[in-house]
């Protein structure tokens, strides 16, 4: 059966840690997507992705709203993304002792980035839907329950976030061609 | 029904969300309209590519690191927060609860069972052993089991090709010995889509065992077992009966990281034919979401033929085939990466490599490889004028460097003993914001270091990866065009390599290029050449030249570096001691493990 966020939540909350691991399972796509997307890599977005769901575990007594779990993973998220570039600047700079000449990142050859940068810009209400769809794993029926919104704006708000995707995929290949 | 309602109902349309009359007006209306068919047509592309992303990114260890390091900090905070209060809530409330215990479920978890000398042979006492029911299995011809919630499944013992019908209108076939799996899933539309179920390195199928349809039907706690360090399973045998007829069960119980015991699987076994006859199991998350119940029930029997193709579950045979997997490469592809790790593999196995750039202050590298171990520790050559005692004069020479390292303090080592790697960095007297730390991973397969630390690796650097994802450049530019090109890449990126047939294949120019206002530019441009020839015939470059291009987005300037390689080959007690120490790595650092 499944159980809502909030059940989970409460249970870790109540001393069950294992609890946490349906948390992980339920959102490590999704985060992925969401982290991969604001790092370019998979190496920092995993990497930013564990940090972010530890940091919430340990933070979980300070979730107001057991409901709203997953926008405040989102949240946390973003703050673990912020400081892990602001790292990797800083570490750029000490090892750059001549121009620009870091260690060259390993091939990343199958990814889809274009992809994952397009999602990431979308606005949030967009970004949240295609998130659960696609990395959640969530139908429309299961994305109108878990964000209590009717099924007709599910499907209306996917449809314009492809449409914002498609636009921000073909602008992403032709940025700048008129100048 | 025109163009812009319909426009409006392709999504639902997609999702499958339409019903009735308003289904059939749309699919009407796409019949006559080209432009909405090709409105479809992108969308569906689209969704593919949000499909295809997600699963890449499903794929993930991330849950059993998360769940190890909470249970690490756990400890950590509940031994530090002894005497204070300073300490968390979920401290308190865990010492309410009885995973107070979890310190020991911690200690625990790390052991690792091995369920087979618990199975095995022993066919003491009543009835049968594990063992015995396995190996009746496998001696069968075919397997098919028939579930209580709609899944069915077909396996064929000699071949492996499986077979399974769900729940949900999803038919699958699978054919192991060619690693090869047809979908069929209405929802996600009218075509097969086929593609390889396991990725195995380097794209070398093992060969099939029967053993692969156990796992598939029964579950592989063996494996699972062996695999563990964090996991934990038993199993039990007990009589049973249904209907007057005596039965074994076994029954697998998880040991998860909170101490619990949770019953898995059960599986009741006939004594006499020692052949499984009904199996019970817990369905896992996805499934539980998915499917709104708890577990499931299914019973077998071994019939002596079974399904042909998908097309014997009921699925139309007039449906395009849509493959998900490269395409096989070109033979002289495969054959180029074969070159590439035939030289590799002749390289010798003990080395030492030293690298700087010889016409600026810059890092130097010295590296120590012996057969899997492998070492490098960074060092920096800084100005003259700002840290003298950090200055290296130049030109010089590879042993001149090798004697200034001796008085410099490196920056950061990192380093692979064949079964852990260390990343250590160093408090630098120049760098007072450097910490003493050292990651320690356990190694999965590969030796875990950056290609950017492995200087004779470096100089095939294609040739880690799947010669599926590349294929030859037919249009490369004059000056290269003695060399063998081959492309790898997407849509807005890719990499070029320019392989030297007569020194070993070694990459002798490699391009990253990006696509901006249409058009490719370069990122950045590797060049290795100064070709020398180890006694033994092995080709190495001695010149490394780097090129970075200006990038608008990023606001960066042309760049560049010009390395000198340094190779010499080492015997066996060449190496300077301690070098593969990892215990030396830890000293007075902070030690980090994920």
């Amino acid at each position: 059966m499944t159980e809502t966020d909030r059940y989970y939540v409460e249970r870790c909350l109540d001393g069950h840690p294992d609890d946490f691991r349906h948390l992980v399972q339920r959102y490590q796509p999704v985060l992925l997507a969401h982290l991969a997307g604001r790092l370019g890599n998979r190496d920092q977005a995993e990497e930013a992705a564990q940090e972010t769901l530890v940091r919430a575990y340990f933070k979980m007594d300070k979730l107001r709203k057991p409901e709203s779990f997953f926008a405040w993973l989102l949240g946390i998220a973003d703050l673990v993304a912020k400081e892990q570039q602001r790292k990797e600047i800083i570490r750029r700079k000490r090892e750059s002792v001549r121009v620009l000449c870091e260690e060259a990142p390993e091939p990343e050859l199958s990814q889809d980035y274009a992809l994952e940068t397009a999602v990431t810009t979308l606005p949030e209400a967009y970004r949240t839907v295609v998130l659960l769809r696609y990395y959640g794993g969530l139908s429309c029926n299961g994305i109108a329950e878990q964000l209590g919104m009717p099924l007709g704006t599910v499907t209306k708000t996917l449809s314009r976030a492809y449409t914002l995707l498609r636009e921000a995929l073909q602008q992403g290949q032709t940025a700048n061609e008129v100048q | 029904m025109n163009c812009a309602e319909c426009g409006e109902l392709l999504v639902v349309h997609l999702e499958g969300l339409l019903e009735g009359p308003e289904k059939q007006a749309v699919l009407e209306h796409l019949g006559q309209c080209q432009t909405c068919r090709a409105e479809l047509e992108e969308l569906q592309t689209l969704q593919q590519r949000l499909v295809n992303n997600g699963k890449a990114l499903a794929q993930s260890d991330l849950e059993n690191d998360v769940m190890n390091r909470i249970i690490r900090e756990q400890n950590a905070r509940l031994k530090a927060t002894d005497q204070v209060s300073a300490g968390l809530r979920i401290r308190r409330l865990i010492m309410r609860s009885s995973i107070t215990k979890l310190s020991i479920a911690a200690a625990v978890v790390i052991a690792l069972l091995i369920i087979m000398e618990h199975l095995g042979g022993s066919t003491k006492g009543t009835g049968i052993a594990w063992g015995d029911v396995r190996t009746a299995f496998l001696a069968q011809r075919w397997v098919h089991v028939k579930y209580d919630d709609g899944d069915e499944q077909w396996s064929n013992l000699q071949t492996g090709d499986s077979y399974f019908k769900q729940w949900n209108g999803r038919y699958v076939a699978v054919d192991h010995a060619r690693n090869i799996r047809r979908v069929y899933h209405p929802t996600f539309g009218q075509h097969i889509s086929e593609d390889r179920p396991v990725i195995y390195k380097d794209d070398v199928i093992p060969p099939w065992e029967p053993k692969t349809a156990w796992e598939s039907v029964i579950g592989s706690w063996e494996t699972m077992a062996e695999h563990g360090g964090t996991r934990d399973w038993e199993v039990e045998r007990h009589p049973d009966q249904t209907g007057g007829t005596q039965l074994i069960r076994f029954d697998c119980y998880y040991n998860d990281v909170a101490g619990r015991r949770l019953l898995i699987k059960q599986i009741w076994a006939d004594p006499k034919t020692r052949l499984p006859l009904t199996i019970w199991e817990r369905l896992q998350l996805a499934e539980r979401k998915d499917q709104k119940r708890e577990s499931k029930t299914g019973a077998f029997d071994f019939p002596q033929t079974g399904p042909a193709s998908i097309y014997d579950l009921a699925v139309p045979r007039d449906l395009p085939i849509v493959k998900n997997y490269d395409k096989v490469p070109a033979p002289p592809v495969e054959k180029l990466f074969d070159t590439a790790k035939t030289a590799l593999a002749r390289f010798p196995a003990r080395y030492r490599v030293v690298v700087w750039d010889n016409t600026r202050e810059s890092e130097v590298d010295v590296t120590w490889r012996d057969g899997g171990k492998i070492r490098m520790d960074r060092y920096f050559n800084l100005p003259p004028d700002m840290h003298p005692q950090h200055h290296l004069a130049l030109p010089a020479q590879a042993q001149d460097i090798l004697n200034w390292t001796q008085t410099q303090p490196p920056i950061s080592t990192y380093m692979s003993d064949g079964e852990r790697t260390y990343t250590r960095h160093y408090v630098h007297p120049v760098y007072p914001d450097s910490r003493n730390e050292t990651r320690v991973l356990r190694l999965q397969g590969r030796d875990g270091l950056p290609l950017s630390s492995k200087p004779i690796e470096e100089q095939w650097p294609y040739a880690k990866n799947d010669p599926a994802g590349f294929e030859m450049i037919r249009d490369a530019p004059e000056e290269l065009s003695r060399y063998i090109g081959l492309r790898t890449g997407g849509a807005d990126r890719h990499q070029d390599f320019y392989l030297d047939p007569e020194h070993d294949s070694i990459c002798v120019r490699w391009i990253w290029w990006k696509q901006r206002s249409g058009r490719w530019e370069k990122e950045r441009e590797y060049e290795y050449s100064g070709f020398t020839r180890l006694p033994e015939g092995q080709w190495y470059a001695t010149k490394r030249i780097l090129v970075t291009y200006p990038d608008p987005e990023r606001g960066t300037v042309r760049g560049g570096a010009n390395w000198n390689i340094d190779v010499q080959v080492l015997e066996e007690g060449d190496f300077p001691p301690d070098t593969f120490d990892g215990e030396k790595l830890l000293e007075g650092a902070k030690i980090e493990t994920y």
